[in-house]
């Protein structure tokens, strides 16, 4: 009796945690200023797999916004899971995106798309013409 | 019962299931996200699932079902390491990704890059699916 007991809730234990896959990590360059962390996520529950569409990872970059006004999110890391509550029936699709807030550049660089691949930079050369030239050009803000 | 079960599984069936298999964000500049345009765009090519096709020709064709499957085996055996979805026959149809976003944002200023590869599941095919969502600052702006 006190060993079915066990297996209970053992079974129990397992349904109510839920076992988490982690399908992607990504991050992108972290920046040096890290003091002003930004985090938000997004979630779908999934019932007997039905899930149509995977819109709901688009307001993301809008939250991230709105966390960060008149700023930059760096440093973001995506991380996206899937947790199975009972299987076949019940699971949940997770994206969480950590970043950082950092104050804007002064001058935002452009690249301009229509121009060729700027050439592999040849160092001597970079020091005494000052850096390169001609492919990337900065775009003041109005 | 059985029905329910039926008319979840046609559904599911003729809608598609959207299945995610990687998300990544890209960095954001949140004026330009508020100023800009927003735009998608979206790449795909049919994936076959080999072990399914071979599953219904089976049941079809009781009599080939051994080598149906056999033959699905073999198959599998030339598909190697982690994979996302079904197996497609062209891969470079992810190479126009960045031709695309070139041509919906002339000035070049993007920002909240949001990238998710997903699949779109019917019974043996799949739409494999490379979604890009983004942000385009206009030029003058």
């Amino acid at each position: 009796m006190m060993q079915r007991l066990w297996c209970l809730a053992l079974v129990l234990a397992l349904c109510g945690t839920g076992c988490a896959h982690l399908n992607s990590v990504s991050t992108t360059s972290v920046p040096a200023d890290r003091g002003t962390p930004v985090e938000v996520n997004a979630s779908r529950f999934v019932f007997l797999y039905l899930n149509f569409d995977n819109d709901y990872v688009n307001e993301m970059t809008k939250e991230l916004a709105a966390k960060c006004p008149n700023g930059r999110v760096e440093g973001i890391l995506t991380k996206m899971e899937k947790v199975t509550y009972f299987p076949l029936f019940a699971h949940s699709i997770k994206v969480y995106a950590t970043g950082y807030c950092v104050a804007p550049a002064a001058t935002p660089v452009t690249v301009n798309p229509t121009a060729p691949a700027p050439p592999a930079p040849d160092v001597e050369d970079d020091e005494e013409e000052g850096g390169l030239e001609g492919d990337t050009f900065i775009e003041e803000e109005p | 019962m059985t029905r329910w079960l039926t008319l979840v599984a046609a559904l599911a069936a003729l809608a598609g299931c959207a299945q995610a298999h990687q998300v990544q964000l890209g960095e954001v500049d949140s004026r330009a996200v508020v100023e800009g345009r927003r735009f998608e765009i979206l790449v795909s090519e049919t994936g076959v699932n080999v072990q399914q096709a071979a599953e219904i020709g089976g049941a079809l064709v009781s009599s080939q079902a051994g080598n149906l499957s056999t033959l699905g085996d073999i198959i599998a055996m030339f598909q190697m390491g982690p994979a996302t979805g079904n197996p497609v026959f062209r891969e470079e149809y992810a190479d126009a990704v960045l031709e695309l976003i070139r041509a919906e944002c002339p000035s070049g200023r993007i920002t909240g890059l949001t990238s998710i590869r997903e699949s779109a599941s019917y019974p043996v095919v799949s739409g494999e699916v490379i979604k890009v969502v983004g942000y385009c600052v206009e030029e003058g702006r």
